[in-house]
């Protein structure tokens, strides 16, 4: 079974699922190589090689500047069938959701979408996947000769694993583009995601209002964490669209979740119930995030979170 | 303007999914369902276009005849006209659907497709994506903000941590996301209306899929961790365990 | 039976005689308007969450304006007005399911919509002339008018015969003088359109003049009408509560409402219909309250046990579902009445409306019983709801004057009867002829061949205690007529028991319809809930029935009113121990 997977790469960076995927297709034991599409992209080579890249094909075309759906899917959906690849692994990211159907439609191929598992069951792959935002788990098998595969970013971890890679590039036919990225507008400055972070700290009802925000962003700074926010806050206006964690909001699993001041309705679990460690700080004991919390404090969050920030800045 | 809208009804939010005893589907006995919510975007926008534009809002959806309900829940918002594509259920594999809702809209000869980005169902975040390459049309997913001068489309979409400016051309497909506007709430004047309109139903043979569901399962049960303290002087403590024990920060 | 009186399930059944068919099948929304109804659900739930605060709405003692406005958009003020009066025409059946919903989401909400609806200007709806309808429903259904209904007054409460307010017609103007005010009116602030009872002297056939009650139309633009401030309430704070003053208003007289002096029926007819909405309303209440109860009793552990499995935990839930069964079964059957036209429902709707504001007041003080100490701090919202649910047993006819009103309208067909043989009571040795008259036709009348249609086996137990039971208040109801005659009237503790009977009669047999009709749709199999449910209610009611009607002839009330007359000479609570 040959893997090919997808670097994602944003503003002259290596996105990091490209890296766990690395670690994913190594744990399968499968030969791999690694895809970059782009116009000036050589450099990544090294990267990739860090955590245990051995092949690097390259996909390149001046066009590629420009991130283009249809155009990328073209590329890509040719590079699998260039490579003879069985499987094509993408991030569960917003470019992998983009272009991972495409690239299917185009091949005939069948896609899983945002697997928290992917294991080897003979020839075949066998993948899980949470559906109604995590509340079941479905394990499920694609039967098309090429699959496709997203995986959700912080299941596997990005781990150095130096290598030497081999690379290869082509000139790839970029057709005439359809819908181009024109302008990439930065999130406020250092702004993390809350699907890509390792940690997040999260604010809900129980802020109060949007000027009591600082706090979250405070202890998220020195934590170096994203901050998300519950559907109450973000339907009161609080808090960003993009921020929400739930259900009709954003899936995360990081390795820490800080939850402030949320009760943690069920829709909001499902978004977050699959992080690594739950820190529920809330002072209704009753809270059914405490359910799911590894950690909690039941105290006045006004008390708690600046107590912590001041713990964080003496330790720093 | 000639706009599709393709909606999925979908259990509601606070539905606690239960399975069946063989673990091979969901029960669907006691779920309350509604229009899929990313779906009540595409439908106020189209409704927003059409209002600055003229034109007709046309919903299309996928589904057994229970799926008539949320097509009512579209209409009632104000939409035009409906297909209701049957089938005995929503298949597993997302491409057939789309074959099936490409099939509809290829004969509706529409300037622009509207739909939610994912339905939260399944969660499978590909029906835009796939519709394009079918159709042969240009798709911006996950869209906060859509801008229409003539032709020209101008869309925000949401990436991770950082928003793109997509252009492209009509005809074109585009994915909703929240915070493209605020949907309107159906109202008594809006309902009766939307009775009044025949949702023409449609029979369509589906193709078999790629994508197999072997088992659902409930995730592991995560139990309640320990309670570190009731006060602020707790806090020590607990970034003691969070790096110690947890080896998180 | 004359041929112009409607049947009446409940006055049949004092009588001794089982209309079923009144009551069977448990009839079913129509389908075209269910869809339209869960629609409309779906979308007042989303409002509702994105945009109502129930904590802020109790606090700050106001629903939002924006909160109104969006409401009037959405079509909720004309539910029940008629399409033909640019209304949504929806059936008392779906209004109440409606208001249900509504109180849900937030009981202050739902009776600004109530009182506008139910009764504020059901009296237009029932008795209005064509002009008058043309003139107003349009704009109260769009709620560009606000409606109120205008009945009680300081000396006026359950007593409507003691109304001040006094109407003068003015032939030469053409208008009435309308001089008085009302209070504790719902919608009183932001109503734009009173239906206003007032006395005026009519004359009689021999031409003296007469107080009687008539009803009027009065809008807030005719000069000398006013409202007085906001009402500092224990609960539903949100709603507006209000005086309303009439100061020498000039009504023009096609504002009557109805016909001269016929105001008190037109009175009792409006709130015989609205009682419903108040009752479905209660359980919506109960609904939203209980869900925050099981969320609480399903995560919180005393002695490492979930609360909810504790036993006395089970019982109260249990009881909870038990009596909103019965009251939700009861009051979407009468609703179903009220969409017939042809039916009497004044005594079932005064029972639902009884029933279901005391299973609200009890099922919510479980509640709150239930999450403990939890439920008694201002931070959650269980006091809140008992606070908003506890003027329920008050307003649209005090439970007790309903109980009274159950006992007596019941027993009046009978006692017309009687009234007939009174001479031959009086007198038994002249009226021997008629008495054995009466004796005779009361055998062959005698309720033990009534019996209901057949039901599903596994009701049979309720249906015989149903039957048992209907024909033992039937003889009671004999018995007590003709031990007291006309003196039934001061004997309330009696009536009390009687209705409160007849109340849990109604109650079964709205469950067993309701339930075999589900059987019959569904099968046996998927119906074991609701088997349960009805068996339970109906062991509970036979037995409360039992003791009721056992009291009607063995009771302490002698004793019991001479403590109170005792208790109301001192005033006060006089005993102490030694």
């Amino acid at each position: 079974m040959k893997i090919l997977i997808y670097a994602e790469h944003r503003e002259g960076k290596i996105r990091k699922i490209t890296y766990e995927n690395i670690t994913l297709a190594k744990q399968l034991g499968q030969p791999f190589e690694v895809l970059v599409v782009g116009s000036d992209v050589d450099h990544f080579a090294d990267e990739m090689a860090k955590y245990g890249a051995e092949k690097v094909v390259f996909y390149k075309n001046s066009a590629f500047a420009q991130y283009s759906p249809d155009g990328y899917a073209k590329v890509i959906a040719k590079a699998v069938q260039d490579r003879g690849a069985d499987v094509l692994l993408m991030g569960a990211t917003s470019t992998g959701k983009d272009l991972g159907p495409r690239v299917g439609a185009i091949l005939n191929a069948a896609m899983a979408t945002d697997c928290t598992k992917v294991e080897l069951d003979g020839d075949d792959l066998k993948l899980l996947r949470p559906m109604y935002a995590g509340k079941v788990h479905a394990s499920i098998r694609l039967t098309s000769p090429v699959k496709i595969v997203t995986v959700r970013p912080n299941v596997y971890s990005a781990a150095e694993a130096p290598a030497s890679a081999q690379t290869e590039t082509v000139d790839a036919e970029a057709a005439d583009f359809k819908a181009v990225v024109k302008e990439i507008i930065s999130g406020a400055q250092g702004k993390l995601d809350v699907t890509e972070a390792d940690i997040i700290v999260s604010g809900g009802r129980g802020m109060k209002g949007p000027e009591n925000w600082h706090l979250i962003e405070d202890l998220a700074g020195l934590l170096g964490a994203a901050t998300g926010a519950s559907r109450a806050a973000v339907d009161a206006g609080w808090r960003p669209h993009d921020e929400q964690v739930g259900q009709t909001g954003k899936t995360v699993s990081p390795s820490l979740y800080i939850a402030v001041g949320i009760s943690g309705a069920i829709q909001h679990l499902a978004g977050m119930s699959s992080s690594k460690y739950i820190v529920a700080i809330n002072k209704d004991p009753e809270a059914p995030i405490f359910k799911v919390a590894d950690y909690g404090i039941v105290a006045d969050l006004f008390e708690v979170v600046p107590r912590m920030i001041e713990e964080l800045k003496s330790k720093n | 303007m000639n706009i599709a809208v393709c909606v999925k009804q979908v259990p509601d939010t606070e539905t606690r999914i239960k399975l069946t005893d063989d673990h091979k589907a969901v029960n669907e006995d006691d779920i309350n369902f509604i229009l899929n919510p990313y779906d009540e975007f595409a439908v106020e926008e189209a409704l927003q276009l059409k209002e600055k534009n003229d034109g007709e809002v046309t919903i299309i959806s996928l589904g057994p005849d229970r799926v008539t309900s949320a097509i009512r829940s579209a209409l009632a918002m104000g939409a035009d006209k409906a297909i209701h594509i049957k089938a005995e259920q929503h298949p597993a594999d997302p491409a057939v659907t789309a074959e099936a809702l490409a099939a509809v809209l290829k004969e509706g000869n529409y300037d622009l497709i509207l739909l939610g980005k994912q339905a939260i169902d399944d969660d499978h975040t590909q029906m835009a994506s796939l519709l394009a390459e079918e159709l042969d049309l240009p798709a911006v997913t996950v869209v906060i903000k859509l801008d229409i001068e003539g032709d020209k489309i101008t869309a925000e979409r949401e990436i991770d941590g950082a928003h793109e400016v997509v252009e492209c051309s009509l005809p074109a497909i585009i994915a909703a996301q929240r915070g493209l506007n605020e949907p309107r709430y159906a109202s008594l004047k809006g309902i009766m209306r939307a009775k009044k309109i025949q949702i023409e139903a449609k029979e369509m043979s589906l193709a078999d899929g790629q994508l197999e569901i072997v088992e659902f399962n409930y995730p592991p049960q995560k139990s309640a961790g320990k309670i570190v303290g009731d006060s602020a002087d707790a806090v020590p403590e607990l970034l003691r365990l969070l790096h110690e024990e947890a080896k998180v920060i | 039976m004359s041929k112009n009186v409607k049947p009446s399930f409940s006055k049949a059944l004092f009588s001794g005689v089982l209309l079923d068919e009144l009551v069977f099948p448990y009839p079913e929304m129509d389908k075209e308007e269910k869809e339209n109804f869960e629609l409309m659900r779906e979308s007042f739930k989303k409002f509702a969450q994105d945009k109502i605060d129930s904590e802020k709405i109790d606090k700050e003692a106001q629903i939002p304006q924006e909160i109104i406005d969006e409401m009037k958009e959405l079509g909720l003020f004309g539910m029940i007005i008629p399409e033909e009066y640019d209304g949504f025409g929806f059936s008392t059946t779906a209004y109440v399911k409606m208001l249900e919903a509504v109180t849900e989401q937030d009981p202050s909400v739902a009776l600004t919509l109530g009182a506008h609806q139910s009764i504020g200007l059901k009296a237009l709806l029932m008795f209005g002339t064509e002009e008058q309808k043309k003139k107003y429903l349009p704009k109260l259904a769009t709620g560009e008018m606000i409606a109120a209904y205008c009945l009680t007054e300081p000396g006026a409460g359950s007593d409507a015969a003691g109304i001040k307010t006094r109407a003068v017609r003015d032939e030469k103007k053409g208008v009435y003088v309308l001089n008085g005010s009302k209070i504790w009116i719902t919608n009183g602030g932001i109503a734009d359109f009173f239906t206003v009872f007032a006395k005026e002297p009519i004359a009689d056939t021999k031409g003296d003049e007469h107080d009687k009650i008539s009803a009027f139309i009065v809008t807030r633009d005719m000069p000398g009408v006013s409202s007085g401030k906001e009402e500092d309430k224990l609960g539903i704070k949100g709603s507006s509560t209000t005086e309303v003053f009439f100061d020498n208003v000039e009504v023009p007289f096609e504002n009557l409402l109805g016909q001269r002096g016929k105001g008190f029926k037109v009175a009792m007819e409006v709130l015989n219909s609205g009682r419903l909405g108040l009752a479905g309303g209660t359980l919506g209440g109960i609904r939203k309250v209980l869900k925050d109860a099981m969320d609480h009793i399903t995560q919180r552990e005393q002695f490492r046990k979930k609360l909810a499995e504790f036993e006395l935990i089970k019982k109260k839930v249990s009881q909870i579902a038990v009596d909103m069964f019965a009251a939700e079964s009861m009051i979407y059957l009468t609703t179903a009445m009220i969409d017939r036209g042809d039916v009497d429902y004044s005594l079932e709707s005064a029972m639902c409306k009884i029933k279901a504001t005391e299973v609200g007041w009890e099922s919510i003080n479980e509640c709150l019983q239930m999450v403990g100490g939890l439920g008694y701090m201002n931070e959650y919202p269980f006091q809140r709801a008992l606070r908003d649910v506890r003027i329920n047993p008050i307003f649209e006819g005090t439970n007790e004057i309903l109980r009274l009103f159950i006992a007596l309208a019941g027993m009046q067909e009978r006692g017309e009867y009687l009234k007939k043989i009174g001479g031959a009571l009086k007198d038994p040795i002249k009226g021997f002829g008629l008495l054995t008259d009466y004796a005779t036709e009361w055998v062959v009348n005698r309720v033990t061949t009534e019996r209901i249609r057949d039901v599903h086996p596994s009701l049979t137990k309720a249906k015989a205690d149903f039957e048992n039971w209907a024909k033992n208040l039937h003889f009671a109801a004999e018995r007590v007529l003709i031990h007291y005659g006309k003196n039934i009237i001061y004997r309330e503790m009696v009536s009390e028991r009687l209705a409160n009977a007849a109340i849990d009669l109604y109650g079964m047999i709205a469950t067993i319809s309701r339930v075999d009709t589900l059987i019959k749709k569904k099968g046996e199999e998927k119906c074991q809930r609701e088997i349960q449910l009805c068996n339970a209610f109906a062991e509970q009611a036979w037995r409360r029935i039992r003791r009721n009607l056992l009291m009607t002839d063995k009771n302490i009330d002698k004793d019991l009113k001479e403590i109170a007359e005792f208790m109301t000479e001192e005033k006060q609570y006089p005993f102490e121990t030694e």
